[in-house]
């Protein structure tokens, strides 16, 4: 016992933080999250290039157009993706267009979407058939999709309600990928699909809202060309609410944001000094041994 | 008998729908489209299949769990159980539209789903303040790096200083946007050589 707590005390700073328990770097990280979404703090949020860019590209579509909407919000990305997802679809339905809804990668999608997005979504007395179509999920990934580019009707019969496509006047316009004017995607990961099977062979413009993590693999198209605009995560949802006028769910937890990412920053310079200085410690210890030696 | 055996008759039905396909792909000839729209309705009903398949492999070693009284047993006899009610209710009524489905996705699986994530959040959060070490160059390099991405992301970061997005821009449009260009032709050749080994059926040495 004795000898334990004399070589705790022997420990420098730098150890005693490195040994620190985790769960209280869990506590910290848990109070910046609670705190200002109890006690907002306002703190601003600029407008990305990548937001602005997708704000753009929505308002230039001509007004009539048929709009894809692949909106494949799944369970694993939902908190992430919800509000951008929610502030698209109301810039969409804000706008003189035709809307059509369809999920090809997450099969839980038409449930979030029918439960959770669109009771959110003011649809300006829009109608059902005539100027938006839910389709619902489609089994066959990348494959269906190139079905869907070549050939709607013959990839879907009924909408996810189980009506006929062919009676609805939307889809009576609807027959490919050539009647599309652009296409608007909520997903993570099958981005690069969407680009070589409906964006480019179509020459579509092409927005995505996507998680934070997955906006670096996307760089590459965003610099082609092939990705019009991003909505980055959370915060690019935060920006699309601003750009809407429509805050929401996003913009309140922006600070939640501010605040844990300065705490990870913080977090790895203290951790990056303890261990430099647990290092000189150890050196010198060495050092001291070896003299008395 | 070795014909059907064989791996000359799954190779010639993948070569087919490649050709078809391919051509369709680039030259518009109304037979060929026919066949490629044909052989991608295939595909989509052998996806159906193959989510069959999926829950028969999920549920296979877990019942052998089950008799074998392995450890955690009881855990499997709870997916078992939870995955049979949620098709049950999916099931009854119109495909996925029965209220206690919804309410048992919205309730329930969504908010565990979120739990599960947010542990990650946390693991990861202690990982950066354990792993993120400027050991050497190349760590150093990654580790600055890392920390102006994360003030260039945070909304507060450009109230900072208004540096950090520019940084953050740079890293992403230049030595990010390059690496993965390089990783993504990488894979689609990668992906454009088995497509060939599988037109021609060519095994591996």
């Amino acid at each position: 016992m004795e000898d334990k707590t004399t070589q705790e005390n022997d420990k420098s700073i730098g150890e005693k933080i490195l040994a620190m328990d985790r769960r209280i770097l869990h506590t910290f990280l848990f109070i910046l999250v609670i705190l200002p979404l109890v006690f907002p703090l306002a703190l601003p949020v600029p407008i990305t290039d990548l937001s602005l860019m997708s704000y753009d590209m929505i308002e230039n579509i001509p007004e009539d157009s048929i709009v894809l909407c692949k909106f494949d919000i799944g369970s694993s990305y939902f908190d992430e993706c919800q509000p951008g997802t929610i502030a698209l679809g109301q810039h969409l339905f804000n706008r003189p267009l035709k809307l059509v809804f369809i999920a090809f990668w997450a099969s839980d999608a038409p449930g979030i979407l029918l439960d959770l997005t669109f009771p959110k979504i003011d649809f300006h007395g829009k109608e059902y058939g005539k100027d938006y179509v839910f389709l619902g999920y489609v089994l066959g990934g990348e494959t269906a999709m190139a079905a869907l580019g070549s050939d709607v009707h013959s990839l879907i019969s009924t909408d996810y309600f189980g009506d006929p496509i062919e009676d609805m006047p939307l889809m009576q316009e609807f027959k490919s990928a050539e009647d599309l004017s652009a296409i608007v995607m909520v997903g993570a990961g099958d981005e690069p699909i969407v680009i070589r099977q409906l964006a480019v062979p179509y020459d579509l413009p092409f927005v995505v809202n996507t998680m934070a993590n997955s906006v670096p693999i996307l760089m590459p198209y965003v610099k082609s060309g092939q990705i019009d605009g991003i909505v980055n995560g959370l915060r690019g949802g935060a920006e699309y609410e601003l750009l809407i006028n429509k805050p929401g769910l996003a913009l309140s937890a922006t600070d939640a944001i501010s605040l844990t990412h300065l705490l990870v920053v913080a977090v790895i310079i203290i951790g990056n000094l303890a261990y430099f200085e647990s290092k000189r410690t150890r050196h010198i210890k060495k050092n001291n041994l070896e003299a008395e030696n | 008998m070795s014909l059907i055996k064989g791996r000359e008759i799954p190779t010639a039905i993948v070569a087919f729908a490649m050709i078809v396909n391919l051509i369709e792909y680039y030259i518009d000839i109304p037979a060929i489209s026919s066949l490629a729209t044909l052989s991608r309705n295939w595909a989509i009903v052998i996806s159906a299949f193959a989510v069959g398949i999926g829950i028969i492999a999920l549920l296979s070693p877990h019942m052998q769990k089950i008799q074998r009284k392995e450890t955690d047993w009881p855990f499997s006899v709870y997916m078992i159980a939870l995955m049979i009610i949620m098709i049950a209710f999916g099931l009854i009524g119109t495909i996925g539209t029965n209220p206690t489905f919804s309410w048992l996705y919205k309730n329930a699986q969504l908010p565990i789903v979120s739990a599960t994530n947010s542990l990650l959040g946390l693991f990861i959060f202690s990982a950066a303040f354990r792993a993120f070490r400027a050991r050497n160059i190349e760590a150093s390099l990654m580790l600055i790096a890392a920390i102006f991405v994360m003030l260039g992301n945070a909304p507060i970061g450009a109230s900072l200083w208004n540096g950090f997005p520019v940084i953050k821009n740079w890293l992403y449009d230049i030595p990010n946007a390059a690496g993965m260009r390089a990783i993504i032709i990488g894979a689609a050749i990668g992906v454009l050589i088995i497509g060939i080994r599988t037109l021609f059926g060519l095994k591996r040495r």
